[in-house]
Parts: C-alpha cells; structure tokens; sequence
C-alpha cells in the first residue's frame, strides 16, 4: 500500500504525463479509499482549470508600469525608430 | 470585408506602444516574474525586439497579442537564465512539503482535522491574488516551473530542455510547488475569511 505522501506525487505527476499502468492502478485504488488525496487531487485540477481559463486576463492587477521606466522606455522607443 | 483590409492595413505604432500595451504587458509580466524590477526589463526588452523585427509583424492578429508573444518567449528566456544562477543548496534546504505529512507518510492531523474548503469556491479576483502571494512564498526553482507548467502551459520537453533538467527532476519540483501551493492557498483564505 503506498502511503499519501507517495500517491500525492503521483497525483502530481499524472497532471504531466501518462503514468504507467501499475500506478495508474495503484492511484486508483488509493483514491476511493482516501478522501484527503482527493481532496488534494480536486484541488489541483482546480487550479489549473482557473488558470487556463483566464490566462491572458490580467485586468484583476492594479500594478503600473512605474512612471521612471515609462520614461524610459518611452525615450528608447523613440531613439530607435 | 471592408474590414478585412482594414486590417490588412493595419499599422504598428510603436511610439504609442507605452502607453497603449505599457502597463497590460507589466502587469502579465508581473503575475510571472514575482518582481517589479525583472518585469520593467522583460517589457522594455519586448518593446526593443519588437522594433527591431517590426517587419515581421503580420496583420493576422492584433498589435496587442503580436507584443504579448514576444513577452512570453522573453519571460522564459529571463527565467532560463535566472534558474542557472539560483544556487541548489539555497533549494535543497527548504524542503517543506514534510511538514504536511507525518513520518509514516500519511497526510498530518492539521490537514486531516481541518474542515474542506474546496479551492473552487474562491472569488475570481481573490484566487489570483492568493496564488500570487503564495507563489511569492515558494522557492524560487519551484515557483519557476510552476508558472512556466500551469501558467504559461508550456510541456515538460519543453520545460527540462529549456532549464537543463531531467523529467523526473521537474515532476519532483512540480509535486513539491503543488503540494506547498495549494496548502498555503487554503490557508491564506482561510485567514482571509476569518
């Protein structure tokens, strides 16, 4: 039986690749006996959903370029063309 | 179709670049970069390779998302190099996904007595600035792969030939950038709600 700390990383994994057969199962079978690792499972594929949907969205920052780099840019940019 | 040529038509203008895409390509600089510093020199490096390969602009899509694909092959160049300078000690240390497991392996008491919050019924505008914060909080290698894997959806190839690592090197550094993220996640609006 392997422990959640093991399955954790194979939750992880299966997010990157395909796993092999033997620990598809083993995931598995861990799964419908251990709602934290699911809970950990959800979560993760939640994260990654939230992300991708909105990836290019970044209206949600109130961060600015600040005023010093602006100008400066702003003077390369004229320079150069 | 007067609007196809219109777009076929459709100039680059570069001295207002600034001020028109300025502060949109910062801020999804920032949101991968962690620090203001690095971000500004992303943006102004877009700007200058943008000029410098104006003409291989084509009208297909907008002068926005044109700026935005350079930004994004500059900001994994910035952090391909910043990777090689982080030393591996500095990561080897901070180890901290342990604290979440006992030592038979089993998720710890904390996480198993709290009640479930599941992630997904957090605000749009909170679970960016949650996960921004906690990014902040990882080591920096971890938080690098992350934001290239789930972020900047970019393939494990990909990512182990851009940073020199080996598959199972990056699978151990995502495991450990999930496990810490997704913990300090709840925690964070937990604390929020409270």
């Amino acid at each position: 039986m392997r422990t959640c700390k093991e399955v954790s990383k194979l939750i992880s994994e299966s997010l990157d690749r395909k796993l092999p057969l033997r620990q598809r199962i083993a995931l598995k079978m861990h799964l419908v006996l251990c709602r934290f690792c699911r809970r950990f499972r959800k979560d993760l594929q939640y994260i990654r959903g939230h992300i991708r949907q909105q990836t290019d969205d970044v209206s949600i920052y109130e961060e600015k370029l600040s005023d010093i780099a602006r100008d400066r840019i702003q003077r390369l940019l004229d320079s150069e063309s | 179709m007067e609007n196809m040529i219109e777009v076929d038509n459709k100039k680059l203008e570069p001295a207002s670049w600034v001020e028109e895409h300025g502060d949109f390509l910062y801020r999804y600089a920032v949101s991968r970069m962690r620090n203001s510093e690095s971000s500004e020199e992303v943006v102004q490096e877009t700007f200058v390779a943008a000029l410098k390969h104006i003409e291989q602009y084509q009208a297909k899509g907008t002068e926005r998302a044109w700026l935005l694909g350079i930004l994004k092959r500059k900001i994994i160049d910035f952090i391909r190099e910043r990777t090689r300078t982080v030393s591996l000690s500095e990561e080897k240390i901070i180890d901290l996904p342990d604290t979440l497991f006992d030592q038979s392996g089993n998720w710890n008491k904390d996480i198993q007595s709290a009640g479930y919050t599941p992630l997904c019924s957090l605000e749009r505008k909170d679970f960016w600035r949650i996960l921004g914060g906690c990014l902040k909080k990882l080591p920096s290698r971890q938080a690098d792969v992350f934001v290239l894997r789930e972020m900047e959806d970019q393939g494990t190839a990909t990512i182990c030939s851009e940073l020199e690592i080996s598959a199972s090197n990056l699978w151990v550094l995502l495991h450990r950038a999930r496990l810490q993220l997704s913990n300090c996640m709840k925690m964070s609006w937990k604390l929020d709600s409270e």
